[in-house]
């Protein structure tokens, strides 16, 4: 019985509202956007968040202090203009973040804008983030991506790509004997689903793709 | 089985032509090694059969079972039963072994997968390929070794079922026991299935030992230039290729 409750607590997925708070002393973090809005959060401790956003404008900022060791995965589907503005800030020395942001645009543009500050003196950070872009049909994407980074003893690294799928493995899988649409749904899940584990999570997110690819 | 007649293929959005007036004919059943030097097109082939969209056929037909492949998808010519081993496979990140499998399978019937018998078909052919059950559930030869890369094709082979298999260099990447294990399970799959024909690509004739062809045919400049048995395999091992080898044109296909 408790070991239900326990299970069904991990798999909590909640709406990210003004109100949302993570809870610290829970391992994963599941969140789904579904409006514009902005957001900040306070990050004390080890947390782990996955996002989802469906298409909505976002202006996140998170703020991480103490022993912060923050990693967010965040994934987007969008068929119209989309802005994501995400700020990840270390107040303090030694916290860490990796933010990783997956987006799938299938109309107009998805654009990711990606900060990370380690100001002054805030030594031992490390601060990395790595975004990338599909597209599909005639969806755009862009990816603006800056490190603010003041002091020197410090780690931090970014990465991005937009792009279609890369098709040498949609061949790949075509010589299985999977149809394109198939083996473009099978990449794009993985790639949206990154590491979770979820199934409530999962779920709406696959069910978002397969409206977008059928 | 398969019938290729006066084939011309170019590179897309070139006009350098790779296949020139290419004709081979493999009937149910048969083993047929192609030998040539690099860039002759020896790749270029196995892509075409399975409608690489980096070549455009300009000239000729490819009939398999009778039936015309002009206007049929890569994924159509694999589910009427032809296996492509990539000389070099893909690495894909986050999609699962047994995934794509299952998914494979599933398009092949338009059924569901029994579970039950796929995992004991799997267990048993992983063991007969020496491999670690884990790995079925680990990404598509992400982390693979390169023999471990061609273990899991010729899994996914035994799995599929085909009539047809298209073998791209099988043996490069491999170490002696990994190439014996494969050719092992290959021939053993022949040995079930007597009507599947092989199209086997090589530059090296120790694959063909293992794997005995009916036809070894030499291939330069985009076409056959001579076709024999073992012997001719020996043959341009001791003596190298004949006619000029001109360091031809470079294929993308390699």
């Amino acid at each position: 019985m408790m070991e239900n409750k326990i299970k069904q607590e991990e798999q909590k997925v909640t709406l990210l509202t003004k109100e949302t708070k993570l809870a610290l002393d829970r391992k994963e973090n599941y969140l789904i956007a579904e409006e514009d809005g902005k957001y900040s959060f306070s990050i004390k401790d080890k947390t782990l968040l996955y996002l989802f956003n469906k298409g909505h404008n976002l202006d996140l900022t998170f703020s991480l202090s103490e022993k912060a060791d923050f990693t967010l995965s965040f994934a987007c589907i969008s068929d119209h203009d989309c802005k994501v503005n995400l700020r990840v800030y270390h107040e303090t020395s030694h916290t860490k973040s990796e933010v990783s942001c997956h987006g799938l645009s299938t109309n107009q543009t998805l654009t990711f804008a990606i900060e990370g500050y380690v100001p002054k003196y805030k030594k031992g950070c490390i601060c990395n983030q790595k975004s990338m872009i599909h597209n599909l049909k005639k969806g755009k994407g862009e990816i603006d991506p800056d490190l603010y980074i003041e002091e020197f003893d410090v780690t931090a690294n970014h990465s991005a790509f937009v792009g279609p799928l890369e098709e040498e493995k949609i061949f790949y899988l075509n010589t299985k004997g999977i149809p394109t649409k198939m083996a473009t749904q099978l990449l794009l899940k993985s790639f949206l689903l990154g590491t979770s584990q979820n199934q409530i999570y999962n779920q709406e997110i696959e069910r978002d793709l397969e409206k977008t690819i059928y | 089985m398969l019938e290729i007649k006066n084939l011309m293929v170019k590179a897309k959005g070139t006009n350098k032509t790779i296949l020139k007036d290419f004709s081979l004919s493999i009937g149910k059943g048969e083993i047929h090694a192609i030998m040539g030097p690099n860039g002759v097109g020896k790749s270029t082939l196995s892509k075409v059969i399975m409608a690489h969209p980096n070549y455009e056929v300009i000239e000729g037909s490819i009939t398999f079972l009778q039936q015309d492949l002009k206007d049929l998808s890569t994924d159509e010519r694999a589910r009427l039963g032809i296996y492509y081993v990539m000389q070099d496979p893909s690495t894909i990140e986050g999609v699962t072994n047994s995934e794509c499998l299952r998914t494979a399978l599933r398009e092949r019937t338009g059924e569901p997968v029994n579970l039950y018998q796929f995992i004991q078909e799997m267990n048993t052919n992983l063991k007969a390929l020496k491999m670690d059950k884990n790995m079925i559930h680990r990404s598509i030869n992400q982390g693979f070794s390169g023999g471990e890369k061609k273990k899991n094709e010729v899994l996914q082979l035994k799995m599929l079922k085909p009539k047809l298999i298209l073998l791209d260099e099988l043996d490069s990447g491999l170490d002696v026991d990994s190439l014996k294990i494969v050719c092992q399970n290959i021939k053993e799959y022949l040995q079930e299935n007597k009507d599947t024909s092989v199209l086997l690509i090589t530059h090296y004739s120790r694959i063909l030992d293992l794997i005995k062809p009916d036809y070894v045919h030499e291939m330069l400049h985009g076409t056959i230039v001579k076709t024999g048995d073992i012997r001719l395999a020996k043959e341009i091992e001791k003596n190298g290729y004949s006619g000029e080898n001109e360091g031809s044109e470079k294929d993308d296909g390699e």
